[in-house]
């Protein structure tokens, strides 16, 4: 379409508009597509407001035709304005940056911002962006912190975590976050008043909050419940609000199934209304999230529930018509302004729209069934919020008096004269009394309580001491006694350092009247708050983008290969001064530390990761009725940044997997089968043998064979009498849509995680293998490879070609002797090692590669493992030992077997790294 | 609505050639010259070491290290069922960058000898000859008639394609 073409059909469109009128519904679809064909233009050539204002006329056309208009005539009369615009643009005769366009498109508005921050004026930006960095390692901490405390009442946890809600309520005040620090003092208080084990899901909800907070403000993310709803649920007054309206309710809502009232035929059609009303609100809502003035939209929303409420009440639907109500009363507020619906309001909607969805679904099935309608257990909870989201529930408490941050590593005393609270003068006196009222641990005492020395001999050395003035110090006798030694003495004589005890120096202040105790109380914290900074100072303070860091550790690459082949080149063999060879050994240590630290920067640890899957199965137990006690090992595994995003999916299924069908329903089960009556849940990460393990372990019943036997066969996958060991029945699981499950919870059992666990982990490369026991419990482990890293590698060399094997797998290399080779038939061979049978392959034959040592005892056999199995693998010679990056061998090369992948060798050739699992089973198949 | 202005589309063959016209670097295989367009050329190297890889098919030379990143290398010779031939000072390696599956992969091709960039114009594109039953024509866009040279365009994406080197590599390891 050109701008002719596009000037002609707006031509067309006006033409169309003056003969008709709003009820020409054929005409307005015209229209719709008018403006729908020239925003297509529009966009193609780049002309944004032109686009805009198609998209804006298109969206008036729709609601003209959806009846949604509240003035038809006036939408229509500024749909032709807007074309009338339009074609002056077209023709050059008006500027689109400048044009009028008519008030009903809504353009130039500005666009409403759910988060538009006021810093304080001394506030930098720079400053507000570090602190947003850091959050996400601070709230990870965060919830450790609360989960560690749930599970054992953690003292120093509990601290470290108070002391985290302190800075981040300070930082959040210095910053203007009033929300944040608002919430963070709530928590604060608290955390003063409950034990925090009974506060962890208030505790994990705000976490969520400020999780959604902070990404809001980074940009993009869902926007976060409203502060003041947070706060309602952080204080129970939720809970209170609850309990309240179900007495004011006289508690008409009695907990039993009714049998439904009113015409099955009146019903059934109220079901569907009901459902496109519902499905309308939905779209609706969704439009209102992102322009939450959109008046259309909230009244539209708003008559569906009053339609809703008003036919519930005429059939007597209780529940349906109540929620409805006070969902109705929402949006009428909304309506009338007095509360935005954005937030928790937003939030809120959705859950009825979802719960009234609910609703609705029973109804239905009451119909079909002819049961009774059950009772909806969460409906009270659900309208009581409502109602609190309604009231616009605030909590204004007063702010306490902070002084600012203090300078990290600043002293009190400092602090408080910085602050003008103290003279200097009257600082040095404090300085002095202290140091006068000082006590110290006497160095005998230390090293008795060390037990490096015996009372008796402190005893001696003090007598020696008291007699012979001139002999020294205690200490040093002690040493000549031969009592202790120089090393811990000198020990002692720290520890005697640290143990110096003393008023401090603000409770000297204090005492003199210098200042008041309130005034030293906050220099304190406010110190604290500095010196806690570099603690809460997390990893990632730089964001940088992956690409840019792929492309550096690719550079740095190339300059170790090239720095490799600079120093083997054949010029520097021989006649090298000293000179050179050391200024080339430092450029090559300087090269490998830069390639580590390279490779390091795209690995982080799997701590994030395991963290998520601690507050899954917390959540899981809580919903499940299970008391399940986490375990994690092996955190700080580092994995390369893409397989730690990758895994999170399998790890989730699994976990579900573990917690709702592994670990027994009732903890009576668990006793009963003499296990303790709190289930667990472990999971693992390490290194092993050149991949990463990652194992989800569970001390529940195990998989059931025969189960899965049964439904194997009843669903044909296996014969009916094949006999399958435990580790091909296991894989069976694997199979989509397997499930033994009796039951589909909302958790799991429909038979797709585990298809998606399998899926997940083959696309990086992985394998899932499975260890079950009945009545003990299972163990999922997932190996994936290491991508993207360094190996330690044997370069070994087969004919002309040159193979690296990862070292991890290698178990030993030998030269054979022909007496211990035997041949089997005429293909397999075998090795005799240690009175151990192993099979033995030619890598030449199985790579097919010519030009190789024909005797087996001319070559050298490596022996190699995988998950349990050696081979031993023939080659013509051991060339040695290097690190080894991974390099993948593209798209068009994977999945050969046996070959992991390339790596650059020094002389600037590839080499092939062996993939030793693949290996292993490429020589099985030959085997067999 | 969805009537649109109608799209004016003139005959198959010329539409396909008009496509077809623009830039393309020729080079030789034996006494054949062949066109790739030029927009899918990374570089063009001389030869250089080539690790082979087992496993895959003979066509598939084995991979090269291009500046730190390994990509595949094909013989053009042995992918179009033409005698091998020792390489000699003049052949090399052109680096092109194919659609594979929506993704963009790098791989080098073995030619004879590189020749020249050609500009080539509509009107001297002929739809590719159908040959008959056998002959793999697939990937021959077009033939190019410039000054008495015939000039045989190849689409770069088929002859390359990943479907069928991965087809080819799980043909050979099954032997």
């Amino acid at each position: 379409m050109s701008a002719e073409d596009s000037a002609a059909r707006l031509e067309q469109l006006a033409e169309l508009l003056v003969m008709t009128d709003v009820t020409d519904m054929p005409a307005l679809a015209e229209v719709h597509g008018g403006f729908e064909d020239v925003g297509r233009w529009a966009t193609e050539e780049g002309r944004a407001e032109v686009a805009e204002a198609c998209d804006a006329g298109a969206n008036l056309v729709e609601q003209i035709i959806l009846d949604e208009a509240d003035d038809p005539v006036a939408v229509f009369a500024a749909i032709g304005t807007a074309i009338g615009v339009l074609q002056r643009i077209m023709t050059g005769e008006q500027d689109a940056k400048s044009a009028e366009w008519p008030p009903e498109l809504k353009i130039g508005a500005e666009a409403p911002s759910a988060f538009t921050i006021q810093l304080p004026p001394h506030v930098d930006e720079a400053i507000f962006s570090e602190f947003l960095a850091r959050q996400s390692g601070v709230l990870e901490q965060f919830e450790g912190f609360v989960l560690a405390i749930e599970r054992a009442e953690d003292e120093a946890a509990l601290s470290a975590l108070k002391r985290l809600v302190h800075t981040l309520k300070g930082e959040a005040g210095m910053l203007g976050l009033s929300d944040v620090e608002r919430l963070c003092h709530a928590s604060e208080d608290m955390l003063g008043e409950k034990p925090a084990s009974e506060l962890t899901d208030a505790l994990l909800a705000l976490k969520d909050w400020l999780n959604k907070t902070f990404d809001a403000y980074v940009g993009g993310g869902p926007s976060p419940g409203s502060a003041d709803a947070m706060l309602a649920q952080l204080c129970g007054e939720a809970a209170e609000a609850a309990s309240q309206a179900a007495e004011a309710a006289g508690a008409p809502s009695v907990p039993e199934p009714r049998p439904l009232e009113g015409d099955p035929e009146l019903l059934q059609e109220f079901v569907s209304e009901a459902g496109e009303h519902l499905d309308a609100a939905d779209i609706h809502l969704l439009t209102l999230e992102t322009d939450p003035k959109n008046e259309d939209a909230i009244n539209a929303v708003f008559r569906g529930f009053h339609t809703i409420k008003g036919v519930a009440g005429f059939m007597a639907l209780e529940e349906v018509q109540s929620l409805a109500h006070e969902a109705e009363n929402l949006l009428d507020k909304v309506r009338k302004n007095e509360i935005d619906l954005a937030d928790a309001a937003m939030d809120i909607t959705f859950d009825a729209v979802d719960m009234l969805k609910q609703l609705m679904g029973r109804v239905n099935t009451a119909l079909t069934t002819g049961d009774p309608l059950p009772f909806e257990p969460a409906l009270p909870d659900l309208v009581s919020r409502i109602k609190a989201v309604a009231s616009g529930q605030m909590d204004v408490r007063q702010e306490p008096f902070e002084l600012p941050p203090a300078q990290p590593g600043q002293r009190v005393g400092e602090i408080l004269v910085a602050t003008g609270n103290v003279e200097p003068v009257a600082l040095e006196e404090a300085l002095g009394t202290q140091a006068e009222l000082s006590t110290k641990d006497r160095v005998g005492e230390i090293l008795v309580r060390d037990k490096t020395a015996s009372p008796r001999q402190v005893d001696a050395a003090l007598d020696v001491q008291r007699q012979e003035p001139e002999a020294g110090k205690t200490g040093e006798i002690l040493v000549e006694m031969g009592a202790t030694s120089a090393q811990e003495v000198a020990d002692a004589l720290k520890q005697q350092e640290a143990s110096k005890q003393g008023p401090k120096v603000g409770e000297v202040l204090a005492r003199s009247g210098e200042v008041s105790a309130k005034d030293v109380a906050q220099a304190v914290r406010s110190q604290q708050k500095a010196q806690r900074r570099p603690i809460v100072q997390v990893r990632e303070p730089v964001k940088v983008d992956a690409n840019r860091l792929d492309m550096l550790i690719d550079t740095i690459g190339e300059m170790v290969i090239a720095e490799s082949m600079v120093v083997q080149s054949p010029e520097l063999e021989d006649n090298v001064s000293t000179e050179l060879a050391r200024r080339i050994n430092q450029l090559d240590k300087i090269t490998r530390e830069l390639q580590e630290m390279g490779m390091g920067l795209r690995m982080v640890p799997i701590r994030s990761t395991f963290q998520k899957m601690a507050r899954l199965v917390r959540d899981l137990g809580k919903k499940s009725g299970k008391r399940v006690g986490f375990v994690s090992v092996g955190e700080e595994t580092e994995l390369d940044k893409s397989v730690v995003d990758k895994i999170g999916d399998p790890l989730v299924h699994m976990v579900r997997n573990s917690v709702d069908h592994g670990l027994e329903p009732t903890e009576e089960e668990r006793v009963a089968a003499g296990k303790p009556p709190v289930g667990r849940v472990e999971l693992r990460a390490f290194h092993k043998g050149g991949s990463i393990h990652v194992e989800i372990e569970d001390d529940g019943r195990g998989l059931d064979r025969e189960a899965i036997l049964a439904k194997a066969r009843e669903r044909g996958i296996i014969g009916d009498d094949d006999a399958l060991a435990d580790r091909d029945v296991w894989a069976l699981i694997f199979e989509p849509g397997f499930s033994t499950a009796k039951k589909v919870t909302d958790v799991s059992g429909r038979g797709v995680g585990m298809d998606v666990v399998r899926r997940n982990i083959e696309g990086l490369r992985g394998q899932v293998e499975i260890k079950s026991h009945k009545g003990k419990g299972s163990v999922f482990s997932i190996r994936l490879p290491l991508t993207l890293s360094i190996i330690d590698g044997m370069v070994v060399r087969v004919g002309e070609d040159r193979y690296i094997i990862p070292t991890l797998s290698i178990i030993m290399s030998i030269r054979p002797d022909s007496k211990d080779i035997s041949t089997v038939v005429n293909r397999g061979a075998m090795l005799s090692l240690q009175e151990r049978l192993l099979p033995l392959f030619r890598l030449a034959d199985l790579f097919t590669i010519r030009g190789v040592a024909k005797e087996a005892d001319e070559g050298i056999v490596v022996i190699i493992e995988d998950e349990g199995r050696q081979i031993g693998i023939l080659v013509d010679q051991i060339l040695g030992q290097q690190q080894i990056v991974i390099k993948s061998l593209g798209e068009t090369m994977q999945g050969i077997a046996g070959i992991a992948g390339g790596a650059i060798m020094p002389d600037g050739n590839v080499g092939l790294i062996l993939d030793v699992g693949g290996l292993v089973k490429l020589a099985a198949s030959v085997d067999a | 609505m969805t009537q649109g202005p109608a799209q004016t589309d003139g005959g198959a063959a010329s539409g396909s050639a008009q496509k077809l016209a623009g830039k393309y670097l020729t080079f030789k295989l034996g006494d054949e010259v062949y066109g790739l367009e030029i927009l899918k050329v990374q570089e063009i190297i001389g030869m250089m070491n080539v690790t082979a890889v087992p496993k895959t098919p003979e066509f598939v030379r084995g991979v090269i290290n291009l500046r730190g990143k390994v990509i595949p290398v094909i013989d053009l010779r042995l992918k179009f069922q033409m005698e091998t031939k020792e390489d000699t000072e003049r052949t090399c390696i052109i680096v092109v960058q194919v659609a594979c599956e929506e993704q963009t992969v790098t791989m080098g091709i073995i030619v004879d000898e590189v020749s020249e960039v050609l500009d080539v114009d509509a009107s001297q594109i002929e739809p590719p000859p159908a040959m008959g039953a056998g002959t793999d024509s697939d990937f021959i866009l077009g033939m190019g008639k410039v000054a008495n040279k015939v000039v045989m365009l190849l689409d770069a994406d088929r002859v390359l394609s990943t479907g069928e080197v991965a087809e080819v590599s799980g043909a050979s390891a099954g032997e």
